[in-house]
């Protein structure tokens, strides 16, 4: 474990003899995280008061389709940002189809809400526990098809396709 | 099936418990957007209302959406600067900024002394017009015209001083990876000093106008009030999170260009209302005005383009035009088959432009393209806490609160 960074030294405190994975680059350290222990880690480093994460900066859905050396399928990745400590660690979860589901943050961080509607209309992740589980920015022509996956096409009809008009008596 | 929806079902309220029976005379739903002026874009807001006041909001966002970030997965990184224009077309220079330096941080480029100096000029200078016009048009939504007039006039000043660098006013691309597509052209750094010895008399214009005009204070405070502790928690960041007590600034907090060799403070408010944002953005842009009188005389001579051996960088126009090489090299780094190589690695990078923290998430797959670049656009945190802060209000404290937060929608929906 990459022992640099001061809040994974507390958090490998926290979980004992329980191993996380970690990488470094430019300055920034990911740590990868089990998604069974997800919210009880990111609970800890939004608590503690050593690491005090008490932002959520984003959350950030990736497809890694064909990226080389990659375990899984799909990952996210959370930006944390700690305005005490002026510190960033980002939390990872890799995730396999097909159980694309998470638990949902929206308990620690009021600003995951959105975050994660939009990660779950662009990957079909689904998270567990939402309060307001709808589409956020795409139309419900939409279904089942998610459009930053990688085998989602660039061009093409698109959904419109299936749209059906609606007259003015049944609207 | 949700094609057969009708459209009620289709934008019916978000279910809550309502604090006044739904059959009540005086309980009604308004759709407020998405046309509407004080919307300033599209935004969509479904307010179930007691009389005038506000009981609960559902906003419907995405009616901007254009799928930047599929694109950015088909651009290469110098290419995907265009699209950032369109991102904050309010300041879209402190886009491509944000940009190229996230790219850098990934790459690990190092840019020239001067091209960081540079940079914080236009950078500044996008935050100023960027305040300019959320200040006036946050004036004008209350009635105040003549601070929009005010602000807009000097707001082209800048806008000229941008075209001037790269012909254009909004869709301004003028970033490159490891510099810029030109360096400074003679007698720019004159418009520079002209626009900071001529704005100070504006923006004091602007405060005899609003600071203490009744109308406008009376409108403004106490509306739209987010303490400290739940902007953080909502993910707000610049001036809006600032006015909330939040004491946060990237310039001053993770230095980046060359705020590290430069004077100027962070203002912070307590009051985490309109007004408070208000006097912030006022403030900010005095502080802005003080960057760049302290960069523009400073601008180190020398190259604005990084060069280097490895083949990321584009080449010198001259070698291109002039020399075999060059011109190998100006190929192969634009080609779609050849492109240059990156590290498989992922970063996040941020900079504190006008309306706070705007990130990207970059994935490199070894290619010269992008394998995902997420936006963390400011007005994305901010508006998802609109149902919090309207609940309570009336209708015409809307007009108010939105542009407060300078909601800018394409950012926003990407």
């Amino acid at each position: 474990m990459d022992q640099e960074h001061p809040s994974l030294t507390r958090l490998q405190e926290h979980l004992g003899d329980q191993h996380l994975q970690t990488r470094r680059h430019a300055g920034l350290t990911t740590v990868i995280v089990p998604k069974s222990i997800l919210p009880e880690i990111v609970r800890f480093l939004h608590d503690d008061p050593e690491s005090a994460y008490e932002q959520l900066t984003d959350v950030v859905g990736i497809d890694y389709r064909g990226y080389p050396g990659q375990p899984t399928r799909f990952a996210i990745a959370y930006p944390l940002l700690s305005l005490r400590h002026n510190r960033r660690l980002i939390v990872k979860v890799l995730l396999a189809e097909p159980d694309l589901t998470v638990p949902s943050l929206t308990g620690i961080y009021p600003s995951a809400e959105w975050a994660e509607r939009e990660a779950a209309e662009m990957f079909g992740f689904t998270f567990e526990g939402h309060p307001d589980p709808r589409r956020l920015l795409l139309s419900d022509l939409f279904e089942n098809v998610f459009p930053l996956r990688k085998d989602y096409p660039l061009r093409g009809a698109g959904e419109r396709i299936s749209f059906t008009p609606i007259s003015r008596d049944s609207a | 099936m949700t094609a057969t929806k009708t459209l009620k079902q289709r934008y019916a309220p978000h279910p809550v418990e309502l604090e006044r029976d739904p059959g009540s005379p005086d309980s009604w739903i308004l759709h407020f957007g998405p046309q509407h002026p004080a919307t300033h874009t599209t935004i969509h807001l479904v307010l179930q209302l007691d009389g005038e006041r506000i009981l609960n909001v559902t906003p419907h966002i995405g009616y901007l959406h254009s799928g930047f970030e599929k694109l950015s997965e088909h651009h290469t990184y110098d290419q995907y600067v265009t699209v950032t224009d369109r991102m904050n077309y309010v300041s879209p220079m402190a886009n491509n900024i944000a940009w190229h330096g996230a790219v850098e941080k990934l790459l690990g480029i190092e840019i020239t002394p001067r091209c960081r100096y540079v940079r914080t000029v236009i950078a500044e200078m996008a935050r100023i017009q960027d305040h300019l016009l959320c200040i006036g048009e946050a004036a004008l939504d209350v009635g105040a015209m003549t601070a929009f007039v005010f602000t807009f006039n000097d707001r082209e000043l800048i806008m000229d001083l941008f075209e001037r660098l790269c012909g254009a006013r909004y869709t301004t691309s003028w970033t490159r990876i490891g510099g810029a597509m030109a360096d400074i052209p003679d007698g720019w750094v004159d418009g520079v000093r002209q626009v900071t010895r001529r704005l100070p008399g504006t923006l004091a214009d602007c405060r005899t106008l609003l600071t203490r005009n009744r109308i406008f204070v009376e409108r403004t405070k106490n509306v739209a009030v987010l303490g400290r502790d739940e902007a953080i928690g909502w993910g707000w960041t610049g001036p809006v999170a600032r006015a909330s007590g939040v004491e946060r600034d990237l310039r001053k907090d993770e230095p980046y260009l060359a705020y590290g060799d430069l004077d100027f403070q962070v203002p912070i408010a307590r009051g985490g209302d309109a007004y408070s944002r208000y006097l912030v953005r006022m403030e900010e842009m005095e502080q802005s005005l003080r960057i760049i009188r302290q960069a523009v005389e400073n601008i180190p001579a020398g190259e604005i383009n990084a060069r280097s051996d490895h083949k990321t960088l584009l080449p010198d126009k001259n070698e291109v035009y002039g020399s075999i090489e060059g011109l190998i090299h100006h190929f192969e780094d634009v080609m779609d088959n050849r492109g240059f190589a990156t590290p498989l690695a992922e970063v996040y990078a941020a900079q504190e432009t006008a309306n706070g923290e705007l990130g990207f998430y970059l994935v490199a797959d070894g290619t010269h393209r992008p394998w995902r670049a997420k936006t963390r656009g400011p007005s994305f945190a901010h508006l998802a806490s609109v149902g919090r802060l309207l609940r309570g209000h009336t209708i015409s404290e809307i007009v108010v609160a939105l542009p407060g937060l300078n909601i800018i929608a394409a950012e926003l929906d990407r």
